[in-house]
């Protein structure tokens, strides 16, 4: 593990985004204690431009702005985290499956994968939230099902190539039961590329979730940077600092995601072009 | 010889390529292949790259399913197998694969890679598997073991990779192992060395072989029995397929190998160029 994160830290853009991530998880995790105020309670006159005593302003009924981004960290990183691992579970279970039994499984599973992903993200969501009600659990569920053909069709791809390999024929004259063989053998194989894609999907995920805060939609007894934007809307024209904090914080952690996941390709990908931006050598 | 431990009756298996254009163009890379396998003898499948040696290799080890014609374990037909009789095959037919680095998996120390064939077979319990492994290389001429136990395959020369997959096939104490081109992947003297390892152990555990390879020269040196493979055929099979060549194609073939001595060389009956290899 160690040396695994000492790898990371030798890529372009691994550090920068390891570094955001931990600062960010550690703010997640220790939020009420860092934060000032209480972000729940009315500290000032609402409204208040950003100054010393209220870094980030406050809102429109007196919070205390920076407080609330600091708590809200929390419910934004956990809804990226769990909806892109639950997404790999779903999208997981599915590759495999296709990818390794072939025939009609392949067949009827990649064309259901196809068929959400051409549905359009937020109306699967906005479906699932219209029906069942906006709730914590639930959203994380809603942004999974959304995202989880990124993540089947990177499975499905790569053990489409490796059950060709040798090693996995020789599995099989030696008569190794076939859930060993995904498990044990394939499976391992097949990861690189599905940590990338789960921390890109990690960064979509609260990208979705800030929509949805947007919009209205997210729990509304949970403080998420999108929910904050939702209540800024009104006030755009008269405080911008109620929509730039809270953008500015989904905007570094989109960032950081991507940037780790930059790293994380770097390390399990060393043959590929570095960096996204240039000519390729 | 005994009687034959793995059968081919007029197998056949096709693939469909699509290279130009449109068209399907069928190509039968099996084509009504008969063959016997006895106990205890080494056959050489030879023949150019193409010919279908490979394919008949996978048929062979059950990977792939024929088109039609037959596969028989001990005079049993394949497709009817008990599931019993079909675990027996398993463990007496095993394989060895052409690329060393490909048929071992990456992510598996040495030991762990013939560990889970021993316990899954039950041929040695958790206390004891570590020395059971260790005795297996140990008869692949990988000693000490110890050195090569906790290794990964990257961590190991091609020659010490196919020692692994060798040990691990003989880990099951087959009667039968199918080895698609061991040796085209390594060095002249690591060919060498594992000739006399097959040679080896064949003398002490009555193995036999099917070598499947297109050097008709390392072949030569260990086939009791060759059979000559040309566009999914069997053009020719014997003992002196290699020596005395009848069909043309094995003609060809044997003149197409390079004989180190130009004196030799220069003596060899050359197929003249006017003369046509047949097309089937």
């Amino acid at each position: 593990m160690t040396a695994f994160l000492r790898r990371i830290a030798r890529t372009r853009h691994g550090p920068i985004g390891l570094a955001i991530l931990l600062v960010l998880l550690v703010v997640a995790i220790c939020a009420r204690w860092i934060a000032p105020y209480d972000p729940k309670a009315q500290v000032g006159t609402s409204l208040l431009p950003p100054s010393s005593a209220h870094l980030m302003g406050t809102d429109n009924i007196g919070r205390d702005l920076f407080s609330l981004v600091l708590v809200g960290t929390r419910a934004s990183l956990a809804i990226g985290i769990s909806s892109a691992f639950a997404a790999l579970l779903i999208g997981g279970t599915v590759g495999v499956l296709a990818g390794y039994f072939r025939g009609v499984a392949e067949a009827a599973l990649m064309r259901l994968t196809e068929l959400f992903q051409i549905l359009p993200v937020i109306v699967v969501v906005l479906f699932a939230i219209a029906l069942f009600g906006a709730n914590f659990w639930l959203l994380i569920g809603a942004v999974a099902l959304a995202i989880w053909p990124l993540e089947a069709r990177v499975i499905y791809g790569q053990f489409v190539q490796l059950r060709e390999r040798e090693f996995v024929a020789a599995a099989i004259v030696a008569d190794l039961p076939t859930s060993h063989i995904i498990l044990r053998e394939i499976l391992p194989n097949a990861l690189p590329p599905v940590i990338v894609q789960v921390a890109l999907d990690a960064s979509l995920a609260i990208l979705i979730e800030s929509g949805l805060g947007f919009l209205g939609l997210s729990d509304a007894n949970t403080v998420s940077w999108g929910q904050l934007l939702f209540t800024a809307q009104d006030f755009l024209d008269s405080a911008w600092w109620m929509s730039v904090f809270p953008g500015a914080a989904i905007c570094l952690a989109v960032v950081g995601f991507n940037m780790l996941a930059d790293g994380l390709n770097e390390v399990v990908n060393p043959r590929a072009v570095r960096g996204a931006v240039g000519l390729p050598a | 010889m005994t009687a034959p431990i793995l059968s081919a009756r007029r197998l056949t298996q096709s693939f469909a390529s699509r290279a130009g254009g449109w068209r399907r163009r069928v190509v039968r890379a099996v084509d009504n292949v008969d063959l016997d396998v006895c106990e205890g003898e080494t056959l050489a499948i030879v023949g150019e790259s193409g010919s279908g040696k490979s394919s008949l290799a996978r048929l062979l080890l059950g990977l792939r399913r024929p088109d039609s014609g037959q596969i028989l374990y001990r005079g049993e037909d394949f497709s009817t197998l008990s599931p019993a009789r079909r675990r027996a095959y398993r463990r007496e037919v095993q394989a060895v694969f052409q690329d060393p680095a490909a048929s071992l998996n990456p992510r598996l120390r040495v030991q762990d890679t013939l560990a889970h064939v021993m316990l899954h077979h039950r041929l040695a319990t958790r206390s004891t598997v570590r020395d059971a492994a260790a005795a297996e290389l140990h008869a692949v001429g990988l000693t000490p073991p110890d050195n090569f136990l906790a290794r990964y395959p990257h961590q190991l020369s091609g020659g010490q990779q196919q020692r692994v997959a060798i040990a691990r096939a003989m880990a099951l104490r087959p009667r039968l192992i199918i080895a698609d081109e061991p040796l085209s992947s390594l060095d002249i003297s690591v060919q060498t060395q594992l000739l006399e390892l097959m040679t080896e152990l064949q003398q002490r555990t009555g193995l036999g072989f099917v070598v499947i390879s297109h050097d008709l020269g390392a072949v030569d040196s260990i086939a009791h029995r060759v059979a000559v493979m040309y566009r999914g055929r069997i053009v020719e099979s014997g003992e002196q397929a290699l020596r005395r060549p009848q069909h043309p194609y094995t003609k060809a073939l044997v003149n197409a190998t390079l004989i180190p001595d130009p004196r030799l060389a220069r003596a060899r009956h050359h197929l003249a160029p006017a003369e046509p290899v047949p097309s089937s």
